[in-house]
């Protein structure tokens, strides 16, 4: 205590900046309305005395001082006090010794003990409050009737202003709730009509300085009956025992800091009481009694009454507020079983969130939720703009926790200042596979929520020159920007609820996927048993059709003399069928692969496959000396290296075999992707194998790619099962390309295709 | 002529029809020696067996395997054939009538020496036995298969 190297901050040399660290119990003065006595706990030597000491009427401080604390009183008066002294222990709040009229004056005399010194405060009585004496009894007794039947910690508050309103007759009484960054909130309040209302006002932190807080948790109540009091120094300024000015914590008559008179008498108040408010041994809050219009100096038993209110209030209100706590977990508790019901229940799990009564907003206290699955994104509420939910999500996304909160979004991720505002509180839950599957509560910052019903401008302002700051707006102010971009922080229950929550909906999103897994099996399996079937069935039809092929040519030669031209041309046709029909077994087996078979793409050159093709049709192409041309080398393509064999050959064979001109010709070529103005991706390539050949009809062109269908009669132009175009048809299919063909009857035909989806 | 000092050759085909014409084709490009016929699974077994009792001049030098066979896969039988000791070095040529490219793969790598796929047409397929007695009894030697392990 004694010997710091800082200077001390007394009432000399503070102001805002140092206030923090006020050492108001040094203050050395007291209020005049009680004479102050400090003694030698063991000799009862008078060490120190207040200034006004000279109101006993027993001397003055100079001759006061040295003599025995004993010898100023009466025999019975002295007992008292004697008796009341032993049972003193330091650290603890005053004790009412005795009430005495001394010298004419009425007085209550309290005493506690510190550091070997006791101290003794005559306090004057006051006139004033024993009009209310007849009903104090009444009201306390309805009023903690009350206290017991209200049902939030609100209604609790504002029951409890309104008692201490009608016991002690304040103008104005405040409830008011310290946030766990110290700053505080007025959340019920009991005032005179025609007074500014300061319900709903924030103030920051550093309005209660930390000396303030601590001299709070040391008592009950303090009592300042006139805010325009002239403090009286002690006398003399050091205590003999310990060197030191004396310690006042405890003393109720204490001088207040100039800070706190400045920033009533800007408020335009004459006189206070605060009533502290614990909470499990913490400083909960505080009941801030006010008087506008006069000094109001409480007597004894309005305090008492008013500390015993205090003590049962804050019993009661923990009671209260941790029943409040039940609640909301209890409801969150509730609101989380019902929507597991919900994702078990229904097939989507957006609606599954979304469409019941119970859904992800309806209990948890957010401003708004967005959902991410399936790379889709859904807004609920007030939230912010698509794209800063993009780039949120990427960056919580990156954390790879189940769970991740913040209560001041722009401290952890640069985001738009719109975003900051309504999103300050982001709350997230990891829903599904992807690292960006999320579920998103939002709270907007905490100062739009905040309703100051005040105005302003109504407040009385002290323009002294000095610091207007000292005043509720000011601080309000204050308030203001220190919770700037902060939300209300996330509470444990919900946190748990969204941890909960995510968890739930990723089983649902497992158990779905191992569904959908087992089905795939299950398709792939039937596909390939499909597959077997095709190729027994294959093998075993073509069987006899080998023997009858066989069997027949086998007569065609052993019987050249026995045969006349007429049978020789019968079985010669049953050969050829017997061959048809093998060339459409094999068609269909190769039609069925290709809708069973799993496409393996790959980078393809097509100049590759394009001679392979001419090599197979070497004896066609030399048979109708045709020529294939190919004028600039081919791209290359990302599709199945076998299929796209499989094209080009039936449409390069098909286009040799329909064409009856002298120099017949086919060219294979390719038309670059033309990108379509405001798509983001570039269309596929389109290739052709264009012809000079015998052309379609048009009547014709829709029908050409159907299973087994063909426009000539069965000899014409070489025969041919009618598979190859279906083939061709189907393997574009399977890469989602398109074929289609332009064509002039007589002139030539164009086969045009692509092998990959076009965008839209 | 005469693969390999008249030693038989093994064909395992169960459609009377093929066999008869391989038969034939092959006797028409010159093949004298004796062609010993399995027609199903169970044939194969006992011939496997009584094979062991042999001698040297009485083994297959060369196996044509069709493997549409009914009651075993022609995989199964191949597989089966090549972990036979005296089978171990002869070359077995695959025959069916349509190729699934899984089982061209598989048919290599379980120790096939070709893959033929049969034509359906009379001409062709004479001309496809000519091309495969080019190869394999002409061209190619043949193993002799002199050591053989203990049975």
């Amino acid at each position: 205590m004694a010997g710091t190297s800082e200077e001390r901050v007394t009432s000399q040399n503070v102001s805002l900046d140092n206030c923090d660290r006020e050492q108001i119990q040094y203050s050395n003065a007291i209020q005049p309305h009680a004479v102050l006595i400090v003694i030698d706990q063991r000799t009862h030597e008078i060490l120190q005395l207040s200034a006004n000491a000279g109101e006993l009427r027993m001397g003055s401080p100079s001759q006061l001082i040295g003599r025995r604390f004993d010898d100023l009183w009466a025999t019975e008066l002295r007992q008292q006090l004697l008796d009341g002294l032993t049972k003193l222990t330091d650290n603890t709040p005053p004790r009412h010794l005795a009430t005495a009229d001394i010298n004419g004056q009425l007085r209550d005399i309290f005493a506690h003990s510190m550091n070997g010194a006791c101290i003794l405060e005559l306090e004057r009585q006051s006139p004033q409050a024993n009009v209310l004496q007849s009903q104090l009894y009444s009201n306390l007794r309805n009023g903690i009737a009350q206290l017991n039947a209200s049902t939030s910690v609100i209604e609790f508050l504002n029951e409890s202003v309104g008692i201490i309103a009608r016991c002690t007759g304040f103008e104005r009484v405040m409830a008011y709730r310290f946030q766990p960054d110290g700053s505080g909130e007025v959340v019920a309040e009991a005032v005179h009509e025609g007074l500014e209302h300061y319900l709903g006002l924030h103030y920051p932190a550093a309005d209660i300085p930390k000396p303030a807080r601590r001299l709070f948790s040391l008592t009950w109540l303090r009592h300042l009956p006139d805010v325009d009091y002239q403090p009286i120094p002690i006398v003399p300024n050091l205590n003999s025992i310990t060197r030191d000015t004396v310690d006042l914590s405890y003393a109720f008559s204490r001088s207040v800091s100039v800070m706190y008179t400045e920033y009533l008498r800007n408020m335009g108040v004459k006189a206070t009481m605060v009533l502290t408010l614990f909470k499990a041994g913490r400083l909960w809050g505080l009941i801030s009694c006010m008087q506008h219009s006069a000094p109001r100096h409480l007597n004894i038993e309005v305090r008492g009454v008013c500390e015993m209110l205090a003590q049962t209030i804050s019993l009661l209100m923990s009671a209260k507020e941790d029943a409040e706590f039940a609640s909301y977990r209890a409801s969150l508790s509730h609101c989380l079983e019902r929507l597991n019901n919900e994702l078990a229940m229904r097939h989507s799990i957006l609606e599954a969130l979304t469409q019941g009564d119970a859904n992800i907003l309806s209990a948890i206290h957010a401003s708004g939720a967005a959902v991410l699955l399936d790379g889709e994104i859904h807004c609920f509420g007030k939230t912010p703009p698509e794209a800063s939910i993009e780039k949120l999500a990427a960056f919580i996304g990156g954390k790879a926790k189940e769970i991740w909160s913040t209560d001041m979004i722009s401290r952890d991720f640069k985001i738009d200042e719109e975003t900051a505002a309504h999103a300050a509180g982001v709350l997230a839950a990891r829903i599904g596979h992807f690292e960006t599957d999320l579920l998103l509560w939002f709270r907007p910052e905490y100062r739009q929520t905040v309703d100051w019903a005040g105005d302003p401008s109504k407040l009385v302002v002290n323009s002294s020159g000095r610091q207007t700051r000292l005043n509720p707006n000011g601080s309000f102010e204050v308030w203001k920007s220190d919770v700037l971009g902060r939300a209300k922080p996330w509470l444990d229950s919900e946190l748990e609820f969204a941890s909960k929550l995510g968890r739930g909906i990723m089983e649902v999103v497992l158990e779905r996927s191992r569904v959908l897994t087992k089905l795939n099996e299950d398709l792939s399996r039937s596909n390939r048993e499909l597959q077997e079937f095709v190729y027994t069935a294959t093998h075993d039809l073509k069987t006899p059709l080998r023997g009858i092929a066989g069997q027949t040519q086998l007569v065609l030669r052993r019987g050249t003399e026995r045969l006349d031209e007429a049978d020789r041309k019968l079985l010669q046709d049953v050969v050829k069928l017997a061959l048809r029909m093998d060339g459409m077994i094999d068609g269909l087996l190769r039609y069925s692969e290709l809708g069973h078979a799993t496409l393996s793409p790959e980078w393809v050159d097509l100049n590759e496959i394009c001679s392979q093709v001419v090599d197979l049709l070497q004896s066609e192409i030399q048979g109708k000396n045709a020529e294939i041309r190919i004028p600039r080398p081919l791209p290359r393509i990302y599709c199945d290296i076998r299929w796209v064999s499989q094209i080009l050959l039936n449409l390069v064979a098909n286009a040799l075999k329909y064409n009856d001109k002298d120099s017949p010709w086919i060219e294979v070529g390719y038309r670059e992707a033309i990108a379509r103005s405001g798509t983001r991706k570039a269309q596929p390539t389109v290739l052709f194998v264009r012809d000079n050949g015998i052309g379609i009809d048009k009547q014709h062109l829709e029908s050409v790619f159907r299973l087994f269908h063909r426009l000539h009669a069965s000899d014409g132009f070489g025969g041919g099962a009618g598979l190859g175009l279906s083939i061709v048809a189907r393997a574009v299919e399977r890469h989602r390309g398109r074929v289609w063909l332009e064509s002039e009857l007589g002139k030539g035909t164009t086969f045009y295709f692509t092998l990959s989806p076009e965008t839209n | 002529m005469s693969v390999l000092k008249g030693r038989p050759l093994l064909l395992i085909e169960d459609n009377d029809f093929d066999a008869g014409l391989l038969v034939e084709c092959l006797r028409s490009v010159g093949v004298t020696n004796e062609i010993h016929r399995c027609a199903d699974g169970a044939a194969i077994e006992k011939y496997l067996a009584q094979a062991k009792t042999l001698n040297l001049s009485q083994q297959p030098v060369f196996v044509f395997l069709d493997l549409n066979l009914p009651g075993a896969e022609g995989l199964k039988v191949l597989e089966r054939l090549k972990a036979e000791p005296s089978f171990a070095a002869v070359p077995v040529v695959v025959l069916t009538t349509s190729a699934r490219p899984n089982d061209v793969d598989q048919a290599y790598r379980s120790g096939a020496a070709g893959f033929i796929t049969k034509p359906i047409d009379l001409d062709k397929f004479e001309s496809m036995v000519r091309q495969v007695t080019n190869y394999w009894f002409s061209a190619v030697k043949l193993p002799e298969n002199v050591t053989r392990t203990k049975p």
